[in-house]
């Protein structure tokens, strides 16, 4: 079952209104239980991985409550580790493996097995074990709540990534129905059907014939620069898309989750840009890969041993740039083992480390320069950069290999540009957005729905769009409400590709 | 102890001295390889040992935080 399509929304109507018609301190058994029905609906026989995953943290868990020994929490984070290869990189271990797991009743093989939300729920569980490892949190004694913390419905397609001590103080207190809960959690809902319906779905027929292969014969060259733009903001359209509709579920049923986008190509460096694209995976990676490898012994070791004839300021960028490179070597292999991905986990950190070595430079130039960092021209070429840089990092993990990427890179100038009016309507009298699947009204629907995007986003960064219009009369309201709801119904873009799955589903 | 800490902090990054905001790892005073400086020359001065779980950004939001994060670990 997808989060966009009618049996969802079928499926929350009912669980929201038990919910709420429940005790507050049993809901959250209406919550797990629900959580389980919409696993079942969507992976019938792989809901056993999520059970296994928790059991797997539950035991554990409550082992380091009392016991806290290395060795038995590499062997924990090892077998967690171990399911998520063993299922989601299958294919890696031939025929035998993924005939083998077909008997034991995994459907979908052979080829490709990834339980709904594998690498979400997987690294949610590592984190859960390293807090109560390092004591931050205490162990839960409650197997089922445990269970409810890794498999709960909105966050299981792709994210937010969770921590336990947000989302378990949040089920624990019983929530009281409240109006302004529902209609600000429908309305950020709203938001997230139109970011992925009315553009994300447009958007992808301009990248098709990237993502899907075409070749390089049938358009003009610049096709490919608007294509690669069109990629990236299909991801953003659709991964933000999704964790609004996410987010909205969360506030409907009182539970705030985290964000995870930030306006993220407003950003100026591709350090800023990490911080404000899927920022629950940064985090993530920040304080359970980097500072658990910066802040090791060894890493300690080295600092103490190398300040005495380097410094302490090249000593701590030695360590500081091995953390990095391990946090990249994770976000690739997290997302799948390819050369793809290890090509845009390199490109990333090359440039993180650069940013890391050359900071004190950059600061220096900042203050020297302080008029011109701070004019807008200079903001804006350095918000374009960095847009290009990320966009460039993005387009590799799309090619089915890396010399794919590079020969449609190479296709922009072997092919000499077309006019730009033949994008509308060639000699022919056919337009090359037909020849992409793209009509001229879809196009105009697609500008138009960006523009709107564009407003709702520079009101969004002073105040929450949802507030103003909580201030309106109830009319109005309720009009812009219906009409929204129309303009994502109507303009919605169905069935031409795979519209009720997401991008970041596949990972 | 204060003082100490502040002049630390200022050998390594001037503008932690200036800063009066709420969390200096969410408005980018202080960076990742900031921290492992921050960390090493505590751990120097007062003998203590930081751990991953003390980096947090309540831990390192102001002055004050990194100060009593030490006292807490002395």
């Amino acid at each position: 079952m997808s989060l966009v399509s009618v049996y969802f929304l079928i499926f929350l109507a009912v669980c929201v209104l038990v919910y709420y018609l429940l005790p507050g301190k049993v809901q959250w058994i209406w919550l797990l239980l629900s959580s389980l029905v919409f696993y079942v609906l969507c992976d019938f026989g792989l809901v056993i991985i999520p059970i296994l995953d928790a059991l797997i943290a539950w035991i554990f868990g409550n082992v380091f409550g009392t016991k806290k020994k290395k060795g038995l929490m590499v062997l924990a984070i090892f077998l967690l580790v171990a399911v998520l290869i063993l299922l989601k990189y299958a294919g890696w271990f031939g025929t035998g493996w993924t005939d083998l797991l077909s008997l034991l009743g995994f459907g979908r093989l052979p080829g490709y097995l990834v339980p709904l939300g594998i690498s979400y729920f997987t690294i949610m569980a590592i984190a859960y074990l390293v807090d109560v490892y390092r004591g931050v949190v205490p162990a839960e004694t409650s197997y089922p709540k445990l269970l409810l913390f890794l498999s709960f419905f909105p966050i299981i397609t792709q994210g937010p990534i969770c921590r336990y001590k947000e989302l378990s103080e949040q089920f624990a207190t019983g929530h009281k129905f409240r109006y302004e809960n529902l209609t600000f959690g429908i309305q950020r809902m709203l938001w997230g059907f139109f970011k992925k319906l009315v553009i994300s779905e447009r958007l992808a027929v301009l990248s098709m014939h990237i993502t899907e292969g075409w070749g390089t014969s049938s358009y003009s060259g610049i096709w490919v620069i608007v294509s690669i733009f069109a990629l990236s903001f299909r991801l953003y359209m659709d991964f933000s898309g999704c964790i609004d509709i996410v987010i909205g579920v969360g506030e409907i049923l009182g539970i705030r989750l985290p964000e995870n986008f930030n306006h993220s190509y407003l950003s100026r460096t591709i350090p800023e840009f990490w911080r404000r694209w899927h920022i629950t995976l940064g985090t993530w990676l920040k304080d359970y890969v980097m500072y658990s490898i910066t802040m090791s012994k060894p890493a300690k070791e080295f600092t103490k041993r190398a300040k005495k004839g380097i410094g302490r300021k090249a000593a701590a960028t030695i360590v500081t740039c091995v953390g990095i490179l391990f946090v990249w070597l994770v976000y690739a292999l997290w997302h799948d083992i390819s050369a793809v991905f290890l090509l845009s986990g390199a490109f990333f950190a090359v440039i993180i480390i650069l940013s890391t070595v050359f900071d004190p430079l950059i600061r220096k130039f900042r203050k020297r320069f302080s008029k011109l960092v701070e004019s807008i021209p200079y903001k804006i070429f350095m918000t374009l950069r960095t847009m290009l840089l990320s966009m460039m990092g993005a387009y590799f993990v799309f090619m089915p290999t890396v010399r794919d990427g590079a020969a449609y890179l190479f296709h922009i100038g072997k092919v000499p540009a077309g006019k730009i009016t033949e994008m509308v309507v060639n000699s022919d009298g056919v337009s090359e957005l037909q020849i992409l699947g793209l009509d001229l009204p879809d196009f105009l629907v697609l500008v138009l729905a960006f523009i709107l995007w564009i407003v709702v986003s520079r009101l969004h960064a002073k105040k929450d769009p949802r507030e103003r219009i909580a201030g309106w009369n109830i009319v109005i309201r309720w009009a812009v409400l219906v009409v929204f709801v129309l303009v994502v119904v109507l303009l919605g873009k169905y069935g031409g590709l795979d519209t009720g799955s997401f991008v970041y589903q596949a990972f | 102890m204060k003082e100490k800490i502040l002049s630390l902090l200022m050998e390594i990054n001037e503008e932690i001295g200036e800063y009066e905001g709420e969390s200096m790892l969410e408005d980018e005073i202080i960076t990742s390889l900031e921290v492992i400086e921050i960390v090493s020359a505590l751990e120097d001065e007062f003998g203590i040992t930081i751990s991953a779980k003390n980096i947090s950004k309540a831990n390192f939001a102001t002055v004050d935080s990194i100060c009593e994060m030490v006292e807490s670990l002395q």
